[in-house]
C-alpha cells in the first residue's frame, strides 16, 4: 500500500509540468487517487514612479502583468492513517520566467493526537499568512504589506517542523520547534549598495543553521502568532562582483579612481565590513527574526497588525502593520497602515518608509475574488525605502503611488 | 408605461417573495453522519471547530471527511451562519488558507441534499448537513439546528 502510493505520488509529481500543459489535472488526478487543488493570481500593477519598488514584485511606471501572475498546484497523498505527502508546485514571473518550482514538498508524520513532524522542503511559519502566501485568494489584500513580509530573505526551509498542537481553554494552541537549512538566490539591491553600483545583482544566500520557535493561539475571534529565528546567513557573491570590487578598491586607494568620491567612500567601507565576516567572496553573518501578529475579527469589522524585527550583523530593522477591513457578503474595503525602518544603525543600507493602502476584495463568484488597491509609499530620511535599487549616493527616493487589480481564484 | 413599471414591481415582489419561501421551505438543518459512527450528538462549539477547519476529529477522536452542499443552495448560506455565525464565503475563504497552507482539505462539494445523504451512508467518517426532511434510515443525525 505504502509503496503504490508513493509512487503514485512522485509520478504524478514529475509529469506535473505535462499535466498543466495539457490541461489534464483532474482527469489523471482522478485516476492517481490524489487530491488536487490548485490556485491563480492574474494582476496588472503600475506605479507612477520609473524605479522598480519592492525586492519580491518590482512594480514601476512601466506598468505590468507579471508582477503578481501566478499559477499553484498542490498535490497530497494520504500514504495511510498516520503519513501524508503534501507538495505545491508555483510557477511565477518574477525572476523565475515561470519556471515551475516546489515551494513545498514535505512528509507530514501524525506522532500522536497532539504531536506532528513534518520533513523535506516548507515555509517558514513566521508570519500570520506566511503558509500561504502564494495562493492569493486567501489572503485579504491584493498583495502582504512589503515592510513585513520583505524582511526574512527566506520564506521557505528544508528540514524538519516538530509541531504540538492542542485544544486548551477554548483556545485552539500550537507549538513549532524549526530546524533545517536554507539556500536561495535573490536579486539583492544591498549588492549594488555595498559595490557602489546603481543596478541590484544576484547574490546567493544560504542558512546552514536554522532553528526557529513559532507559537500560535486561536480563540473564536482572534489568533496571535508568534515566532523567533535564529541563522547563520553565508552570502555567495559572483566572482565578477568581487573581481570587480577589488580592480575599483585599488583605483579608488591609489587615487585614480574611475567611480565617484561617495562610490569610493561606499567601497572602503564595505571593505572594512567584509574584513570582519569572512571576505568579499564568503561573507557570514549571525542572524536572528522575530514576529508578532494579530488577526482579530469581531462582526464585520477585522483588524490585522504584525511587528516584524531582524537582526543581521550589527544591522537591525523593524516593520510593521495595520491593517483594518470591513467584511460584508461581497465587498471587503481595507485600509493599510505600514512603516519600516532600520533605525539610523545601518549606515551602509538605511532605509525608512511609510505607506498607505486602499483596497477591496470582492468575492465575485464562487473561488474568485477580484481586488482593488491604490497605494502610496514615502520613503524617508534619504533613503530608498523599499525600492529595489542599488547605490544612490544619499538621494531620497520620490513617493509613489502604484495601482493594482487582481484576480484571484482557487479550484 | 406606470402600468408596467407596476408590473415589474409585482414581478419583482412576487419573486422576492417566491426566493424567501424558499429560503424558509428548509425547516430545520440537521448535520448527519454515517450511522457507524460511535457518537450520537455533537455541541455546537464542536461542529463550528470542525467545519471552521480548527480540528477534523469529533469526541470520539474519529477523523471526519466533511461534505458540503453545492455552492448555490440556500442551505449552505443558513448551515454557515447558524453553525460557525460566518458567510458560506468567509467560511470558503478560510479553508483555501488551511487548504493551502497543507492544514487540511476542504468539505468535498457533493451536491444537493439527496447527494449529500448517498454520500455520508456511503463513507464511514462522513459528515454533512441536510435539510431535515432529507434525512434517511442510512444516515444518524447528529444535532440539529434550527
Amino acid at each position: 500500500m505504502y509503496k503504490r502510493s508513493r509512487s503514485q505520488f512522485l509520478a504524478a509529481a514529475c509529469s506535473l509540468g505535462c499535466l498543466v500543459s495539457a490541461g489534464h489535472v483532474q482527469a489523471v488526478s482522478q485516476e492517481a487517487g490524489l487530491q488536487w487543488n490548485g490556485f491563480f493570481t492574474g494582476a496588472f500593477a503600475q506605479s507612477d514612479n520609473q524605479y522598480p519598488y519592492g525586492r519580491f514584485y518590482e512594480i514601476s511606471d512601466s506598468g505590468s502583468y507579471l508582477t503578481d501572475t501566478r499559477l499553484g498546484l498542490q498535490a497530497s497523498a494520504r500514504v495511510n492513517d498516520k503519513v501524508t505527502l503534501t507538495t505545491q508546485l508555483v510557477a511565477k514571473n518574477n525572476r523565475e520566467n515561470f519556471h515551475l518550482n516546489a515551494n513545498w514538498l514535505y512528509a507530514n508524520v501524525d506522532i500522536s493526537k497532539n504531536v506532528a513532524a513534518k520533513l523535506g522542503r516548507m515555509q517558514q511559519p513566521i508570519y500570520l499568512f506566511s503558509s500561504q502566501l502564494e495562493a492569493g485568494y486567501s489572503l485579504p489584500w491584493v498583495r502582504p504589506p512589503q515592510e513585513v513580509y520583505e524582511q526574512q530573505f527566506f520564506n521557505d526551509y528544508t528540514g524538519l517542523e516538530l509541531a504540538w498542537t492542542s485544544y486548551v481553554v477554548d483556545h485552539d494552541v500550537s507549538v513549532k520547534l524549526l530546524h533545517g537549512v536554507q539556500d536561495n538566490s535573490l536579486s539583492a539591491a544591498p549588492l549594488g549598495i555595498f559595490f557602489g553600483k546603481d543596478e541590484p545583482q544576484t547574490e546567493t544566500m544560504t542558512s546552514d543553521n536554522f532553528f526557529g520557535l513559532a507559537l500560535q493561539l486561536e480563540g473564536d475571534f482572534y489568533r496571535i502568532n508568534i515566532a523567533g529565528v535564529k541563522q547563520d546567513l553565508s552570502v555567495g557573491i559572483p566572482s565578477e562582483v568581487t573581481n570587480g570590487f577589488a580592480l575599483d578598491l585599488g583605483a579608488c586607494s591609489a587615487g585614480s579612481p574611475t567611480m565617484t568620491a561617495a562610490q569610493c567612500a561606499r567601497l572602503f567601507q564595505t571593505a572594512a565590513l567584509f574584513s570582519t565576516a569572512g571576505g568579499a567572496s564568503s561573507a557570514k553573518f549571525k542572524g536572528d527574526f522575530w514576529s508578532i501578529g494579530l488577526d482579530a475579527q469581531k462582526f464585520d469589522v477585522r483588524v490585522i497588525a504584525e511587528y516584524t524585527l531582524r537582526n543581521l550583523g550589527d544591522f537591525d530593522r523593524k516593520g510593521y502593520y495595520v491593517s483594518l477591513m470591513y467584511q460584508t457578503d461581497q465587498w471587503t474595503p481595507y485600509v493599510t497602515y505600514a512603516a519600516h525602518d532600520t533605525g539610523g544603525n545601518d549606515a551602509m543600507d538605511p532605509q525608512a518608509q511609510q505607506s498607505l493602502a486602499l483596497g477591496a476584495r470582492y468575492d465575485w463568484m464562487a473561488n474568485t475574488a477580484l481586488k482593488f488597491e491604490v497605494m502610496n509609499v514615502d520613503p524617508q530620511d534619504g533613503t530608498r525605502g523599499l525600492y529595489h535599487i542599488g547605490f544612490t549616493d544619499g538621494k531620497e527616493m520620490d513617493s509613489m503611488m502604484a495601482a493594482t487589480v487582481a484576480l484571484d481564484i482557487v479550484f | 408605461m406606470k402600468d408596467l413599471k407596476l408590473s415589474g414591481l409585482k414581478s419583482v415582489s412576487a419573486t422576492v417573495l417566491l426566493c424567501s419561501l424558499a429560503s424558509l421551505s428548509i425547516a430545520d438543518i440537521v448535520v448527519i453522519v454515517n450511522p457507524v459512527l460511535g457518537i450520537s450528538s455533537i455541541s455546537n462549539k464542536d461542529l463550528k471547530r470542525i467545519y471552521l477547519g480548527k480540528t477534523s476529529a469529533v469526541a470520539d477522536g474519529t477523523e471526519m471527511q466533511l461534505s458540503d452542499q453545492k455552492f448555490e443552495a440556500p442551505i449552505r448560506e443558513q448551515f454557515y451562519q447558524k453553525c460557525c455565525s460566518a458567510s458560506a464565503q468567509k467560511a470558503r475563504s478560510r479553508w483555501a488558507g488551511i487548504l493551502f497552507s497543507g492544514n487540511g482539505q476542504p468539505p468535498a462539494v457533493v451536491g444537493g441534499d439527496s447527494d449529500v445523504v448517498a454520500w455520508v451512508a456511503a463513507h464511514q467518517d462522513g459528515m454533512g448537513y441536510v435539510d431535515s426532511a432529507a434525512v434517511t434510515s442510512s444516515v444518524k443525525v447528529l444535532t440539529t439546528l434550527k
